[in-house]
Parts: C-alpha cells; structure tokens; sequence
C-alpha cells in the first residue's frame, strides 16, 4: 500500500534538546491518524514536521526522512508555499484573521493568485458547506469572524485551510478550547471530511482518539513507542508504556 | 485613631483620583478656552485667505497655512514609509542582534533629542551643505528626521502586538513573508502605526524651533518646495514675541489648534473606516 505521509529515522533537536528520536511513522491515506502522549512528548512537533513549520523556529535541527507521495519534502526542489498548501494546518486554539467571515476564507486562495470573484465565491461556498458552517454564516459573510462562536471559529479555520484545496489535515489538539457538544460536532465533521482528506490529529484526549481515528500513535519523551490501528492500540497494546498510559496511569 | 473602613478609604482614593483627572483636563480645557476666547473672533473668512500685510499687524495668514501643509505633510509624506518600512524590517526580517539593539537605541535617542538641535542639524546639513536654502524642502526634511523615531518606534510596537498565531496560519496557508507582512501583520497593525502618523503629524505642525532654522520666516507665499516659508506656529511665536499684533497672534494660535483637533478627528474617523472595512 502507498502511504500518504512516512517518515525514516526522522530526528529533530531544540538546540541541544532532541525532541524527536528516530521516528518512523506511516500514515494512510483517506483516513484519520490520531497522535497522543502525554504533554511535551513531541506530538505538535512531530505534526508540525509535516509542513515544515518548524523551520520558523531558530535552532531547530532535523534529520532523517519526511516522505509526501513517496517525494521527500525537503529536497530542494520542493516548494515551500506548495508543500504548505498540500498540507493544510488547523491550530489549538481558534485564530481566525480579524477580518471578515469571506476574507478568512478566501485568504489562502488570494495568497496562491486567485483572483476572480467567481472563484473566490465558489471557494467559499464549498468550504463553508464542507464544515457545515454555511447555513450560520451565508448571511454574514461581511461580518467580523471574530464575532462568530467559538466553534463556528474554529470550522471557519478548517474551512479556510480547506478553501486551498490541501491533501492532509494536520489539526493540533483542534477541539481543546471547546465544550465537549463543539467538540463532538468538529469530531463528526473530522469523520467526513476523511473520506477526501489525510488526516492527522494530535490529541490528549483518548477518548477522542478512540471515537475517531482508524489508526494510532503513542508517543513518549520523543519516541514513537506503539503504532498502528486504534483498537489494538486501546485494547491489546503491545508496549507495557502503552498499556500504562492507554489504562490511565500517566498523566 | 480608628481605621478608615474600606469603603471609605475606597471613596477617599476615588476622589483623589477624580480631582486630579479633572485638575488634568480642566487646565488643559482652560488653555484651549482662552485662546479661542482671544482669538476666535478675529478669525474671519478674510484672515484665513489673505497674506498678512505689515509683518503680521494687519491682513490673513493664508500663506502660513500653505506653508505649514506643505512642510508638514511633505515631512510626514518622507517619513512615514521609512519609519514603517524599518519597523517591518526590524520585526519581521531580522531576528534580534546587535545591529537591531544599535537602530532601536538610536531611534530612541534621536526621540530625546530637543528639536533646536534637528533644527540646527538641519540648517547647516540641508540648508547650508546640500545648498537647499531656507526652503520647504529643507523644513520638511528636518522635521522627517525629527518625527522618524517616533514612527519607527510606535509602529513597531504595533506590529509587535500582532499576534504570533497570524503569522503561523499565514505561513501554514503557504504564503510568503512578504504576503504574510502585507496582508496580515501590517492589516492587523494598521491602526497603531496609523496613530503613530497622526501623532507625528501633529509634531510637525506644532513645531517652531526646527523649522525656524531650515524653513525660515518669509511672509510671502511659497510657490515651490524650494522657497522659503512660515509655518503657522512660527508665525504666531514671531507674532506674540516681538508684540506685533497680540489678537492675530491668538487669532493664529486658534487656527492651531481647531485644525490640530480637525486632523484627529479626521484620523480617527479614517481609521475607524480603514479597519471596519477590512479587504
Ligand atoms: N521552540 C522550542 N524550543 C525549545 N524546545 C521546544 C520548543 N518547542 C517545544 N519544545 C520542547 O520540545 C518538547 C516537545 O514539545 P511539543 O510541543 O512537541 O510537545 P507536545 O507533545 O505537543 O506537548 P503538549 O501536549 O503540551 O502540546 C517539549 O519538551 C518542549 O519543551
Ligand atoms: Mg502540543
């Protein structure tokens, strides 16, 4: 089978710190992977490799393999911006831009040179609708995103990264700042959206790993000690660290 | 002594605090006031669109109010796009290092300094050196000079107070830098740096000693950024100073300060729209 995203030996340091330590991980495509651990294991930087989005920090060092499609990312003849909008990022916290609900949308578009109106139009449509956030906002598609719930915020931030047309979804604890009925419908719309996207989702939340992903990943100080699908995850770990935390007995 | 109960401790401290508020803005009120109370009833249709006659005594102030827009705006028309450009360029394009502590200590100490010393600075660089004379250019260039700290200084905190996210889904979006600083920090931060022109603005048209030294004091009107000119706060120190004409000194002074109160509330009401109507 192809994967969507493999990694080979992929080692990723802080200055001195190593924060990533060989990580081999193969990722399906059309399918939700969930990432989780207990807190500073290395989840958001793992999933922040993937669109090399830690290259904005100073002293980062990476080595090893990040294969997209089999293609290495960072071969040089990659292109940054292209990379970035093949893989989309939604962040923890709701941010959309104080712009409006239309510009929001549109901004990735805009950004790659779309210009006609039309476009723009049809773009924001189908990715409002995509996130089920249509019927709320077509009405006040020149109001104020900031104005908009915490969880519209939030589906109108999937829909801008939607809007570019990306193959992977990477979403980094994207329903911490919610109610747990907002989280529930951002894991429905997750669930939909993986028949057309890659998904990969950090979470802390095991419950959530187990309600929505196909396949799992645990990772500990840096180390990627148990993958593969999520019920062998949850039900028969292979790894006594697994086992322990998985029961409840980390953090 | 009995303590004062928290509630009226509370009501002592509130009043304090209202007297002194109201101390600052009833002396602020106060000056306002009497100048307008001098100078508004000489301000007729024919004193803003006339040139003075007897050194001031009689006639308008239409060509001190031609200069000052000039050397004014072209004194912010010069600065504005270098002090921001260099705020972009020290948030966004460098990371901190020596040579960005060295720029900012020196748009801070060019902030301290007293504007007889642009003025002077002014008079034997541009006026004397480069050969400009006693000019709108060299006016405008100095007063530049004066308020380029200041807008270097508060559209950087601006742009600092954009938030880090922004930037993140902007560059998670695939945008460059430059489209990240252009249609988002620079959006975001557009009503600081906005502030800081006014602010600057205002500096300009107020200032005295600086244009004095590289603008002069020609009474005539300026019909070209290389003549000489009055701007209106020289004209009503001259004015008061050498007991020309004590009414059109005050007369002027009112004219100051209603196109001062003016440009803000214009500013405002810009700024209001420029970020309402966010494209
Ligand atoms: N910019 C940075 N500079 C230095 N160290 C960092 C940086 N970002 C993260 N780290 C360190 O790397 C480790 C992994 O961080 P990371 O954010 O990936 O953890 P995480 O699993 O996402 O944690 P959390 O669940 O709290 O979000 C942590 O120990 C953290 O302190
Ligand atoms: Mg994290």
């Amino acid at each position: 089978m192809d994967f969507k995203i493999q990694t080979q030996d992929l080692n990723l340091t802080y200055g001195k710190f190593h924060a990533l330590k060989d990580v081999q991980i193969q990722i399906k495509p059309q399918s939700i992977t969930a990432i989780i651990g207990p807190s500073g294991c290395g989840k958001s930087t793992l999933l922040r490799c993937f669109n090399r989005m830690n290259e904005l920090i100073k002293g980062v060092h990476i080595t090893g393999r990040i294969h997209l499609d089999g293609k290495d990312i960072h071969s040089p003849d990659v292109d940054l911006t292209i990379l970035r909008r093949r893989v989309g990022m939604v962040f923890q916290k709701p941010n959309p831009f104080p712009l409006s609900v239309f510009d929001n949308v549109t901004y990735g578009l805009r950004v790659h040179g779309v210009r006609r109106r039309s476009e723009l139009e049809e773009a924001v449509e189908s990715s409002l609708r995509a996130t089920w956030l249509w019927d709320d906002v077509k009405d006040k598609l020149w109001g104020p995103a900031l104005a908009l719930s915490a969880e519209q915020q939030q589906r109108l931030c999937i829909s801008r990264v939607v809007a570019v047309r990306p193959e992977v979804l990477l979403m980094d604890e994207p329903c911490s700042a919610l109610d747990p009925i907002a989280t529930g419908h951002i894991e429905d719309l997750m669930r939909s959206l993986a028949d057309r996207y890659t998904i990969v989702i950090v979470t802390h939340n095991m419950q959530q790993a187990a309600r929505v992903a196909s396949e799992c990943a645990f990772m500990l100080l840096g180390e990627l000690v148990e993958f593969g699908p999520t019920i062998r995850i949850f039900e028969n770990p292979k790894d006594k660290r697994t086992e322990d935390y998985v029961s409840g007995h980390y953090g | 002594m009995r303590r004062l109960s928290p509630r009226t401790a509370q009501q002592i401290v509130v009043s304090i605090m209202w007297m002194l508020a109201a101390a600052t803005v009833g002396t602020l009120v106060f000056i306002i006031a009497f100048i307008l109370f001098h100078g508004l009833p000489h301000v007729t249709w024919e004193f803003l669109t006339q040139s003075p006659v007897s050194m001031g005594r009689k006639g308008g102030i239409f060509p001190m109010i031609v200069g000052t827009a000039m050397v004014s705006g072209l004194a912010v028309i010069i600065a504005a796009p270098i002090g921001v450009a260099t705020a972009v360029y020290l948030t966004e394009y460098t990371r901190e290092s020596r040579i960005t502590a060295v720029i900012r200590f020196g748009a801070d100490c060019l902030a301290g300094i007293p504007s007889i010393i642009f003025g002077l600075f002014g008079f034997v660089f541009f006026t004397i050196t480069l050969g400009m004379g006693l000019s709108v250019l060299s006016g405008a260039l100095t007063l530049a000079l004066m308020v380029l700290p200041t807008i270097v200084r508060t559209s950087e905190e601006a742009i600092r107070a954009v938030p880090y996210a922004y930037r993140e889904v902007s560059y998670g979006l695939g945008s460059t830098r430059w489209q990240m600083v252009t249609r988002v920090v620079l959006q975001s931060a557009m009503p600081g740096i906005f502030t800081g022109i006014v602010l600057s603005l205002g500096r300009s048209i107020s200032e005295t000693a600086a244009v004095m030294l590289t603008a002069g004091s020609a009474l005539g009107l300026p019909s070209s950024l290389f003549d000489s000119s009055r701007t209106l706060a020289l004209h009503f120190y001259i004015l008061s100073r050498e007991g020309v004409s004590m009414s059109n000194a005050y007369a002027t002074a009112s004219v100051l300060i209603i196109s001062i109160l003016v440009l803000n509330v214009f500013a405002y009401w810009l700024m209001h729209k420029l970020v309402r109507k966010p494209r």
